[in-house]
């Protein structure tokens, strides 16, 4: 488990890269069967329409974006930070996303969601009334809290391996630079 | 049982230093006061990464082989050795 919630600290870099790279692919592929859009460094939405091109873009400007944050604050901090450490953990935090993106197999997600139609238009759908969607709601929710209290146990752990971070000054310096670029990704990727 | 060598005084904390040294053969004793190399003041766990260090020929990406956890990891623990020596020499 202390692996799984700090993998920089006890697994090989270039492994873990070759692992983290296969999962990327798989988990792209499943993004799109499952109409998921990746449209900013820590969200996730639906679309009524995708395409695998579109998708793995999105996924790559995430991961680069991740990547830019840790690296940089990595720098500030310490100067032996390295770049495949810094891309292994963006490439890591990927992972909860794909398995989120799972429970909207058969649209058992996004039937109750706004979804961005082909358009461009949002369209919501009327409340729900059936009991299945309530209960698919409440565990989706639980599993997010989960899913939340995972990635920041593992960016933090990751994060002070990778940096050698100990003071606050540090983290403050991380939490800035990383709440400055997910504000900016939505931006980002629209744009590209 | 493997007695662990004591580098503070116990009472106010200041670190000790060498008085009496003797010969096992003959029983020899020497009297001084000698200062505590840096090595030996550094803890047990840290006098064990050197060692480890050395064997590897100083390669951080085999000492990190052999120890079976990652670059950062090994790299992390040396750079806080690195700072607690020149603390020390301070």
């Amino acid at each position: 488990m202390m692996k799984l919630l700090n993998p920089i600290a006890f697994y090989n870099d270039r492994k873990l890269l070759i692992a983290n790279l296969i999962i990327f692919a798989v988990g792209t592929a499943l993004a799109v069967l499952v109409q998921a859009w990746f449209c900013s460094t820590i969200q996730l939405l639906f679309k009524s329409k995708i395409n695998i091109y579109e998708t793995t873009i999105e996924n790559i400007i995430a991961i680069s974006l991740l990547t830019l944050v840790f690296f940089t604050a990595g720098k500030i901090i310490n100067k032996k930070t390295r770049l495949i450490d810094c891309l292994n953990l963006s490439l890591y935090t990927r992972i909860p996303f794909y398995i989120i993106s799972l429970l909207n197999f058969n649209g058992a997600l996004s039937r109750n969601m706004p979804i961005e139609l082909e358009d461009g238009s949002i369209k919501i759908p009327p409340p729900s009334s059936l009991a299945t969607d309530y209960i698919i709601s409440f565990i989706t929710s639980c599993l997010n809290i989960v899913v939340i209290i995972f990635l920041l146990v593992v960016i933090y752990r990751s994060f002070k391996t990778l940096s050698n971070a100990k003071k606050t000054s540090d983290y403050i310096i991380f939490v800035g630079i990383f709440l400055l670029v997910t504000i900016l990704s939505p931006i980002i990727i629209n744009l590209i | 049982m493997k007695t662990k060598l004591p580098t503070q005084c116990p009472s106010c904390e200041t670190l000790l230093s060498v008085s009496q040294l003797s010969c096992e053969n003959c029983q020899t004793i020497v009297q001084g006061n000698y200062p505590l190399p840096i090595f030996l003041q550094l803890s047990p766990k840290e006098q064990e990464f050197i060692l480890q260090f050395f064997l590897a020929s100083g390669s951080l990406k085999e000492m990190a082989s052999q120890l079976s956890i990652s670059y950062p990891t090994v790299r992390n623990q040396l750079d806080d050795m690195i700072k607690h020596i020149k603390d020390l020499n301070i």
